[in-house]
C-alpha cells in the first residue's frame, strides 16, 4: 500500500533484432546493479545465509534446515499465515471495491469531478505512521468510530483495537481507507483508456449503462484489473507500518501477520536466525504472484 | 542529470571509498590499551548520567568516555542490532528482562574478570537476588545497576469518595477488588484499577505476574523444566487480575505505556495502579485536591518484587585493549554517590542504598522493605524469556476478554509454555 | 487538478438520459469524499485543541490554539522534517540517476543475460523492507553509514531503484527508435545519443519518477527507525512515532505532529499530481 511496485511493467514483447550490438551495455547497468546489490542483494543473501545458522554474535553455527523445521512445526506460523491471508484478502477486497466505485463515479468530466479527484488520492500519500496514529484514536472507547455509530443509533463502548475479534477488521478498515486510491487511480485510467467510440457504439446498439460497462468496458479492462490486483496483493501482504503501529500484532496475536511477526522475532526476541528463515519464507510466498504474472506475460507476448 | 555516467561513476567511487574506509577501521586491532570508551544508555532526560560522565572525564585526565543516549522505545532494538553486527558500545546499560536474550546468544562476556570484584564491586555489596539475576547459565555476564519493586498504589482521596477506608500495609484480594469496584461505580470517567495490557514486561512485572506469585503460584517450577500455569494458584491469580481489570477502561488492554494510568491516577480518576515509585504522579501532574498517595501489598502471606531494573554488560566483541578503561570506569561508576547519580531507581549495591538519601522519605519504606526481605523475579530468567512474556501477555489478554474460560486459556498456555522450556 | 491520465482529449461519456441516474455518481463521489475528509477535518481540529481536552468524540471548535504546534516545533521535529527532505532528495536523485542509465540499456541494447538481469530486477522489488532491516543495519554499521542521513538516502535509493528502472524503461520504450538511429547516423556515440536525444525527451519522466520516489520515501518508517536511532537524526515519521512514545496521552501534540508530517508530502503531491498520476498509471500499462 505504501508503494506501488511496478511488477512486470515494461517487459515488452521481444523486439526484432534491430537493436545495435554493443560491447559495453553492461557499463550502463553497473551503477544501478551496484546499488541494488549493495542495498537489496546483500541483505537477501545475508538472510538466506543466517537462516541456516544459529545467528548468534560472532559464533554462528551451521544448523542446516533446523530453523525452517522448527518454524513449520510452530502453530503460530500457521496462525500467522492464515491471518496474513485474511488481512490481504480483506484489505484488497475493500480497497478494490471502494476504488472501483469511486472510479466508476469519477469517470466523467465535470467541474465537480475535476475538483474532487485529487482530494481522493491524498490518503494514499500519507505516511502509515500518520494514518496509524489517527485511527488508533478513532477506535478508542470514546473515539470517532463509536460516536459515528451512536449517530445511527448504535451505542457502543467497544475499544475496537483491544478486542481480539474486532482488532483485525479494524486494522483492515484503516488500511482500506489509506490504500483505496491506488485502485481508484488505476481503474480510472483503465476506464478512460476505453475509447468513447466503443461505448457509444454499444449505446447506439441499445445497451444501457450497465450493459455497456459489463459487455464492452470491463473486458477491455481485464489486463489493468489483474495488474493492479497483483501489485496490490504483494504490497498489502508485505505491509508492516500500519499494523505494527496500531496493535503491535496483538491483542492475543490477533493481528500478527507475517511481517509483524518477523519484526517481533527480530527485535523483541532477538532471534535473528528465526527471523531470517521467516524472511526467506515470506520472500518465497510473495514471489508466487510475481512468477504467475511473469508467466502470464510471457504467454501473452508469445501469442 | 546531464551527465548520467558521471553520477554513476561518482556513486561507484563513493561506494568503494566507504568499503575501503570500513576495511581500514575494522582491521585496526592494535595492542596498545585504548583510553576511549563508548557507553550506551537509554535516553536520560534528567541529564544526571551525562553530568556524571562529564565529571568522570574531568577527574580522569587521559580517559575519554563518550555517552550515547537512545530513546527508550528503540533501545532494545538498537542494542540487539549493535550486538548482532559486532559494532557498538564498549559497555551498555541493558534492561534486566532483555538481558537473558542477549546473554543466551553469546553477545556478552563475563564482566568480573574485566572489572574485578573488590571494593564496591565485591559480591557481598550487591543484593544477592539482583546479582544472581545479572548472571546467566552460571556466568556473571553483567552487573546489576538498580532495581524497581512494585506495590499496589492507591489514591486515598478517591477511595474515600467511594466510601473505602485506607488500607494497611497489606490487604486482601477481596478488599482491593471491592474498593476498585466501588470506584468504578462512581461513574464512567472513573477507573477502579488501571493497568498496561499491551506490553509483555508489564504483564510479567505488574499484571498477571505479581498476582500469580501473590496467590502462591508461579509460571514454572524451580528447575525450569515444566510450566505451572495449570495450577489452581495460577488460575486464582489470573482470575483476580481479570476482575480488577474489569474495573478499568477497555483500552487498557492494549496500552503500551503507563503514562495514561499515571495521569489519571494523579488527576483523581484512577483508583489504583500496581506500579513502582517512579510512577507515583509527580507534583505537577497530581492535583493536590484530588490526590493523596496510599500504598499496600496485596495479600499478607508473601511480599514480592521484580528486578525491573537495569544491568551493565560488556559485549563479546570488546577486546582486551579496552579492559583497563573499562575497569577504571566501572569501579568509579559504582562508588556510592555515583551509582545513585547514575540511576533514578534503587541502587543494586548496599553502599548505594545507604547513599540514596533522596529515596529515604517514608513513602519509599515499603519498596525498601520488599527489596530487603524478598527481591525475587516473577519469572526466572532464561533464554526464552521474551517468548514466554509474549505468551503470558496474549494469555492474559484472552482471559480478560473472556473469549474462553480462564482455565481453558491457561491450559492452552501451559502447553505452549512447556514448548519454550524444551528448546 | 488531475487531468485524466493519458487521455486529456477524451470527451465525457454520453450524458445519461435519466437525470436521476446522472446524479448517482455525484452522490457516490460525495460519499467517498466524506469518507476521505472526515478523518482529515477531525485530525486538524484535534491538533488545534488544547492537550487533555480531547475526548475524541465530537467535532468541537472550542479551546482552539496553536499551542500543540508550538510545543512540537520547539522540539527536534523541525530537524526531523529537514532530515526527511534530505533523505528523500538523495534517494530521488540517486535512484533516478542510476536507473535512467540502466533503463536505457535494457530498452536499447541486446546483450547476453539481459533477460535474466531484468527478471532479477523484478524479483528484487517485491522483497519486503522489514526483512532487510537486520542485514542492512549490519552493513550500514560496517560502512559507518549508521545515523547518517545521506546513508539513509542511499538505502532508500537502493530500495527504489528497481521500481524506477521499470518505470523509466517503460518511458524509454515509448521513445521512437528512429530518433536514436538518426542520431547514430549523425555520428553520435551511444552515450551521445542518450544525452542528446533520449535524456531531453525523458526529462518529464525523470521528474515523475523522482516525485514517485519522494512520495514513497517520505512515508517510510521501519528502515529509518532502525538505521537512525538518535533523536537528532530521526526522520519525520520516526520523530512522530517517538512523540507517541513520549506523550502517550498528549493527543493534541501527536495530532499536530501528524499534520506536520503529512503537510509537506501533500504539498509535493498537489504541485506534481499530474506527473505522479502519470507515473502510477503509465508505468503499469504492461
Amino acid at each position: 500500500m505504501t508503494s506501488i511496485k511496478a511488477v512486470g511493467a515494461g517487459i515488452s514483447p521481444r523486439r526484432p533484432a534491430s537493436r545495435r550490438r554493443n560491447a559495453g551495455p553492461y557499463v550502463w547497468l553497473i551503477p544501478a546493479f551496484a546499488l541494488l546489490l549493495f542495498v537489496v542483494g546483500y541483505p537477501i543473501i545475508e538472510n538466506i545465509n543466517a537462516s541456516f545458522t544459529t545467528a548468534a554474535g560472532g559464533t554462528d553455527q551451521y544448523v542446516g534446515l533446523a530453523q525452517y523445521k522448527s518454524m513449520l512445526s510452530d502453530p503460530l506460523f500457521y496462525h500467522s499465515v492464515l491471518l496474513t491471508i485474511y488481512w490481504t484478502v480483506g484489505v484488497t477486497a475493500l480497497q478494490f471495491l471502494l476504488g472501483a466505485v469511486a472510479a466508476l463515479a469519477a469517470d466523467r468530466s465535470s467541474w465537480f469531478v475535476r475538483r474532487i479527484r485529487p482530494v481522493l488520492i491524498i490518503p494514499w500519500v500519507l505516511p502509515g505512521v500518520v494514518v496509524a496514529n489517527i485511527w488508533v484514536v478513532f477506535y478508542n472507547e470514546d473515539g470517532l468510530v463509536n460516536s459515528l455509530l451512536s449517530l445511527v443509533g448504535i451505542h457502543s463502548d467497544q475499544a475496537w483495537l483491544a478486542n481480539q475479534n474486532t482488532a483485525l477488521p479494524a486494522v483492515i478498515l484503516a488500511a482500506a481507507w489509506k490504500g483505496f486510491p491506488f485502485y481508484f487511480l488505476l481503474l480510472l485510467a483503465g476506464l478512460q483508456s476505453v475509447p468513447v467510440e466503443t461505448r457509444e457504439a454499444a449505446k447506439i446498439d441499445g445497451a444501457n449503462s450497465f450493459q455497456t460497462l459489463k459487455g464492452v468496458v470491463l473486458p477491455q479492462m481485464k489486463a489493468i484489473v489483474i495488474t493492479s490486483l497483483v501489485l496490490g496483493v504483494i504490497a498489502t501482504s508485505n505491509y508492516f507500518d500500519g499494523i505494527y503501529l496500531m496493535t503491535g500484532g496483538g491483542p492475543s496475536n490477533a493481528t500478527l501477520t507475517l511481517p509483524v511477526w518477523l519484526y517481533n522475532t527480530a527485535f523483541s526476541e532477538f532471534d535473528i536466525a528465526k527471523a531470517s528463515a521467516l524472511s526467506v519464507i515470506i520472500l518465497l510466498i510473495v514471489l508466487v504472484p510475481v512468477i504467475i504474472r511473469l508467466i502470464a506475460q510471457r504467454k501473452r507476448s508469445r501469442r | 542529470m546531464r551527465n548520467i555516467r558521471k553520477i554513476g561513476v561518482a556513486a561507484m567511487a563513493a561506494a568503494m571509498v566507504l568499503t575501503v574506509a570500513s576495511c581500514s577501521s575494522s582491521s585496526s586491532g592494535s595492542a596498545a590499551p585504548s583510553k576511549e570508551l563508548s557507553v550506551w544508555i537509554p535516553s536520560d532526560d534528567s541529564g544526571r548520567v551525562a553530568a556524571y560522565i562529564a565529571a568522570f572525564n574531568t577527574s580522569h585526565p587521559g580517559y575519554t568516555v563518550t555517552l550515547r543516549q537512545i530513546p527508550f522505545a528503540q533501545y532494545d532494538n538498537a542494542l540487539g542490532q549493535a550486538f548482532r553486527a559486532g559494532q557498538g558500545p564498549d559497555i551498555a546499560q541493558i534492561n534486566g528482562t532483555t538481558f537473558p536474550s542477549f546473554a543466551s546468544k553469546g553477545y556478552l562476556q563475563p564482566i568480573v574478570p574485566i572489572v574485578g570484584d573488590t571494593g564496591e564491586l565485591a559480591t557481598a555489596n550487591f543484593y544477592p537476588n539482583l546479582y544472581q539475576a545479572a548472571a546467566f547459565d552460571g556466568k556473571q555476564l553483567s552487573l546489576p545497576i538498580d532495581t524497581g519493586t512494585r506495590v499496589m498504589q492507591y489514591n486515598k482521596k478517591l477511595l474515600a469518595k467511594a466510601g473505602v477506608a485506607p488500607f494497611g500495609e497489606t490487604t486482601s484480594y477481596a478488599d482491593l477488588l471491592s474498593a476498585a469496584q466501588k470506584v468504578r461505580a462512581l461513574g464512567d470517567k472513573y477507573q477502579g484499577f488501571c493497568y498496561v495490557g499491551g506490553d509483555k514486561w508489564y504483564t510479567v512485572n505488574s499484571n498477571a505476574g505479581p498476582f500469580v506469585i501473590q496467590s502462591g503460584g508461579a509460571f514454572m517450577n524451580k528447575e525450569q523444566t515444566k510450566a505451572t500455569l495449570d495450577t489452581p494458584e495460577a488460575e486464582a491469580g489470573f482470575n483476580f487480575f481479570k476482575s480488577m481489570a474489569a474495573t478499568g477502561d477497555k483500552s487498557n488492554l492494549v496500552a503500551t505505556a503507563s503514562s495514561t494510568c499515571v495521569e489519571g491516577f494523579g488527576a483523581g480518576t484512577v483508583g489504583m495502579q500496581f506500579d513502582g515509585f517512579w510512577d507515583i504522579p509527580s507534583k505537577d501532574k497530581a492535583s493536590a485536591t484530588d490526590f493523596e498517595l496510599g500504598q499496600t501489598m496485596p495479600k499478607d502471606k508473601t511480599t514480592y518484587s521484580s528486578t525491573g531494573g537495569w544491568v551493565l554488560g560488556v559485549p563479546t566483541y570488546v577486546k582486551s585493549d579496552k579492559f583497563d578503561v573499562l575497569k577504571t570506569f566501572v569501579n568509579d561508576m559504582y562508588a556510592p554517590k555515583n551509582i545513585v547519580q547514575f540511576t533514578g531507581l534503587m541502587p543494586a549495591t548496599k553502599s548505594g542504598r545507604d547513599a540514596a538519601t533522596a529515596l529515604k522519605a517514608p513513602q519509599y519504606d515499603i519498596y525498601w522493605k520488599i527489596l530487603n526481605e524478598n527481591a525475587n523475579n516473577p519469572i526466572p530468567l532464561n533464554a526464552n524469556l521474551v517468548a514466554q512474556a509474549n505468551l503470558l501477555m496474549s494469555t492474559m489478554q484472552s482471559v480478560i476478554q473472556g473469549t474462553q474460560s480462564t482455565k481453558a486459556a491457561l491450559a492452552q498456555a501451559q502447553t505452549a509454555f512447556d514448548a519454550t522450556l524444551t528448546k | 487538478m488531475i487531468t485524466a491520465p493519458e487521455a486529456p482529449t477524451i470527451a465525457p461519456v454520453a450524458v445519461s438520459r435519466h437525470r436521476l441516474a446522472g446524479a448517482i455518481p455525484n452522490v457516490v463521489l460525495s460519499i467517498v469524499f466524506l469518507i476521505v475528509m472526515v478523518p482529515f477535518v477531525w485530525v486538524l481540529l484535534a491538533s488545534l485543541r488544547q492537550t487533555n481536552v480531547l475526548t475524541g468524540s465530537s467535532f468541537d471548535f472550542s479551546n482552539m490554539s496553536l499551542a500543540n504546534y508550538i510545543r512540537v516545533l520547539e522540539g527536534s521535529f523541525p530537524s526531523n522534517l529537514l532530515n526527511s527532505v534530505i533523505a528523500c532528495g538523495v534517494a530521488a536523485i540517486l535512484s533516478v540517476g542510476v536507473s535512467a542509465s540502466a533503463a536505457y540499456a535494457f530498452s536499447r541494447f541486446t546483450f547476453r543475460g539481459s533477460n535474466a538481469l531484468f527478471w532479477l530486477v523484478l524479483v528484487v522489488q517485491v522483497v519486503p523492507a522489514v526483512s532487510m532491516v537486520v542485514p542492512l543495519y549490519k552493513l550500514w554499521a560496517d560502512l559507518n553509514l549508521f545515523n547518517n542521513i545521506i546513508g539513509l538516502g542511499i538505502a532508500y535509493a537502493g530500495l527504489n531503484t528497481a521500481v524506477c528502472l521499470l518505470l523509466l524503461k517503460g518511458f524509454i520504450d515509448d521513445i521512437p527508435r528512429e530518433l536514436d538511429e538518426a542520431a547514430a547516423i549523425d555520428g553520435c556515440s551511444n552515450f551521445g545519443t542518450f544525452r542528446r536525444v533520449v535524456l531531453p525527451l525523458l526529462a518529464p519522466a525523470l521528474t515523475s519518477a523522482g516525485i514517485f520516489v519522494i512520495v514513497t520515501t517520505w512515508q517510510e518508517y521501519v528502515i529509518a527507525s532502525s538505521l537512525m536511532n538518535e533523536p537528532g537524526s530521526f526522520t519525520a515519521t520516526v520523530g512522530l512515532q517517538s512523540l507517541v512514545g513520549q506523550y502517550t496521552t498528549d493527543y493534541g501534540g501527536i495530532m499536530a505532529g501528524s499534520v506536520l508530517t503529512a503537510i509537506p508530502i501533500i504539498i509535493v503531491f498537489a504541485i506534481f499530481q499530474k506527473q505522479f498520476v502519470q507515473t502510477v498509471t503509465g508505468g503499469l500499462k504492461g
